[in-house]
């Protein structure tokens, strides 16, 4: 049996239909403007010292977490500082918008998880002077003060801080931070959103060890389904995180369009002290052909094997054309699906390439 | 005055402890005589756990509130011990129901309240099918009402003197938002379902199942809920392992109805309540 390599001078299927999670699974093909733009936001807040928020929007399955991850790779916010001749690269996170009733909570709880205190500690060993004197520079609450303190000093039980942060310290635990003037837990959303932003600051501090921090926050449309409660708490939050983070804090918010809610019905979610903001709404637009071609032909260059004239082998560009032109106006994703499937049913089968005669075969299939 | 004499279902009793805030709704329900069957006790105490994260409530207050709910219940024997062994098993022939579950016994608790207490009985369920199925049985035999959740806040609205219209509309809000969050987690599972279903494809036949499965994905996602019902039924003969998403997701299934979904009734009451007055007693007096 020939191989798959073989067969389709690829490493491997590379059409996803679900975002990748490793680095390796990570790759950007085509949309080259959706992507510029990112990388545009991106370098900016390595260089300039203004706070921004950004809106991303398009449907379901246009590549809007897909771009969160990618642009979280290691590999990509350090190529990013290189091009933007930056002094230090970003510290990302992806969190989703949340749906319980602690909405604030949440948010602050996913952030920490992706925060790795002892490689921040490592990072900030040979300036913890100077990152004292900041803290107390900009902080105006004692105990935020002591718990941003306890946060950049070594000599403070990592577990233990973390118990703290996640509240779930008992009280004798709590005893062995009072000397580090930690005298309570953090009990209200105004401790979690003063301590973020305090520490956001810290992080960027300078731009020396981080440039910006940035936050992507993934399935915002869900704002549509939380009680006017939750969200009047999400919006006081993006307003207080950026009234006390002025510089250096990117976040993007990732709303996907549904019939439940649509770009236009943002306003109703959203206060206008947040709304006013969004610097930047970038659309992730549905493919039309041209992208859909550019897309395919980059991704497949990727994962090539050897050498073809045909940029789309083992598709025929005529079949190419055939499938945009019967799927319509369809996501990404969905495109993905397609030629996944196409492709696996001509690995089953040993057809290959794939020119009209097989798509016809497949054709019932494979588009509905 | 006699108290209103209500019956509630376990949806109805989880949608209200999850909406409720700081027991405001929990306190009120000394307003109305409160009835619970057995079954309706027991479906509570089993579900409200997968309900409630640690995280929204502490164990101790959610021990006080289904303690004050214990004492609602009316066991089956007590209702025996008055109408005979047989009681259950006469009602079941007499609505020709096949479930004996907690709207069953609720049908047949409320029969015995109004017989035995010679009055007419509310009986709240957000179990739409449930609801369209016992009406007619409950208009015939006369025994009272069957209505919502929506309708029993408003209910309890007229009630109290001091329950504010702002505070209704803050509680219907929180039960839109019930719905609307159980819709969209229902969605997102039934989105990873089909991707794993696309990733284990490895024959024709397959296909075909998760076409019409992608299918019926767009459905929910185009918010027509009805054709979503309607093509929905169907799925467990082709993936049984879907029925774990049926039962998880009960609500998403059952507040809706051929004509009626609960979700557009709470929006249009909350647009109602800010243009009708609702009137409670101290309103009608000169």
């Amino acid at each position: 049996m020939t191989s798959f390599s073989d067969k389709f001078k690829l490493t491997t299927n590379p059409f996803r239909m679900t975002p990748g999670v490793q680095d390796s699974e990570l790759v950007w093909a085509g949309f080259e403007d959706v992507k510029r733009r990112l990388e545009s936001r991106i370098k900016r807040s390595t260089r300039i010292q203004n706070s921004s928020l950004v809106l991303n929007w398009g449907e379901y399955g246009s590549g809007k977490t897909h771009a969160a991850r990618f642009f979280s790779k290691n590999e990509e916010l350090v190529r990013l500082k290189v091009e933007a001749d930056a002094k230090s690269i970003p510290y990302s996170v992806v969190i989703q918008l949340p749906k319980g009733r602690n909405a604030v909570f949440s948010i602050y709880k996913s952030i920490i998880d992706q925060i790795n205190i002892e490689k921040v500690r490592n990072d900030f060993e040979g300036g913890k002077e100077r990152i004292i004197e900041f803290i107390e520079a900009i902080s105006n609450n004692n105990h935020v003060e002591a718990v941003l303190k306890a946060f950049f000093n070594e000599g403070v039980d990592r577990q233990l801080l973390m118990k703290y942060l996640y509240g779930v310290i008992s009280n004798s635990e709590l005893k062995k931070l009072n000397e580090f003037g930690i005298l309570r837990p953090f009990d209200d959303e105004s401790d979690y959103t003063k301590f973020l932003s305090n520490l956001f600051s810290c992080l960027t501090y300078e731009k020396r060890i981080y440039s910006c921090f940035i936050i992507w926050i993934d399935e915002f449309e869900d704002i549509s389904v939380l009680n006017n409660s939750n969200i009047d708490r999400i919006n006081n939050f993006i307003r207080e995180i950026f009234d006390n983070t002025p510089n250096n804090l990117l976040v993007f918010l990732n709303l996907t369009q549904s019939a439940q809610i649509s770009v236009e019905d943002l306003s109703q979610y959203m206060h206008e002290s947040v709304n006013s903001r969004i610097k930047d709404r970038i659309n992730f637009e549905l493919p039309t052909e041209e992208l859909f071609k550019n897309y395919l032909a980059d991704l497949l260059a990727q994962f090539r094997v050897g050498t073809d004239t045909n940029k789309f082998y083992p598709f025929d560009e005529v079949v190419v054309n055939n499938i945009i032109t019967e799927l319509g106006d369809v996501s990404l994703r969905k495109f993905n699906e397609t030629l996944s499937l196409l492709l696996e049913l001509s690995d089953l089968d040993e057809k290959y390439p794939i020119n009209m005669e097989v798509y016809e075969e497949y054709r019932a299939d494979i588009i509905y | 005055m006699s108290k209103i004499i209500c019956t509630l279902d376990a949806c109805t009793v989880i949608n209200l402890i999850l909406i409720d805030e700081e027991d405001y709704l929990l306190k009120k329900l000394s307003l109305v005589d409160l009835h619970l069957a057995e079954k309706v006790f027991y479906e509570i105490n089993r579900n409200i756990s997968k309900e409630i994260t640690t995280s929204e409530y502490e164990s101790k207050d959610i021990d006080q509130v289904l303690t004050y709910f214990r004492q609602k219940r009316v066991l089956d024997d007590v209702i025996t011990t008055e109408f005979g062994k047989n009681y259950f098993a006469k009602i079941k022939n007499i609505t020709n129901y096949s479930k004996l579950n907690g709207e069953f016994y609720s049908v047949a608790l409320s029969m015995y309240l109004s017989r035995f207490k010679s009055q007419k009985v509310f009986f709240y369920t957000d179990d739409i099918p449930a609801k369209v199925e016992f009406k007619e049985f409950y208009n015939v035999q006369q025994i009272g009402h069957i209505a919502d959740s929506v309708d029993f806040l408003m209910m309890i609205y007229w009630l109290d003197d001091n329950f504010r219209v702002k505070e209704l509309d803050r509680f219907l809000d929180n039960l839109h938002s019930r719905y609307a969050t159980e819709r969209k987690l229902f969605l997102s599972e039934l989105r990873a379902f089909y991707e794993s279903k696309l990733n284990e494809r490895n024959n024709r036949n397959q296909l075909k199942r998760i076409r019409e499965l992608s299918v019926i994905i767009n459905h929910l996602n185009n918010a027509d809920y009805l054709k979503f019902k309607q093509s929905f039924s169907g799925m467990t003969s082709l993936y049984p392992e879907i029925s774990r998403l049926l039962k998880k997701y009960k609500l998403v299934f059952e507040s809706s109805s051929m004509s009626y979904n609960i979700t557009e009734k709470i929006i249009a009451y909350r647009e109602k309540i800010k243009v009708d007055k609702i009137y409670k007693l101290m309103d009608l007096c000169d």
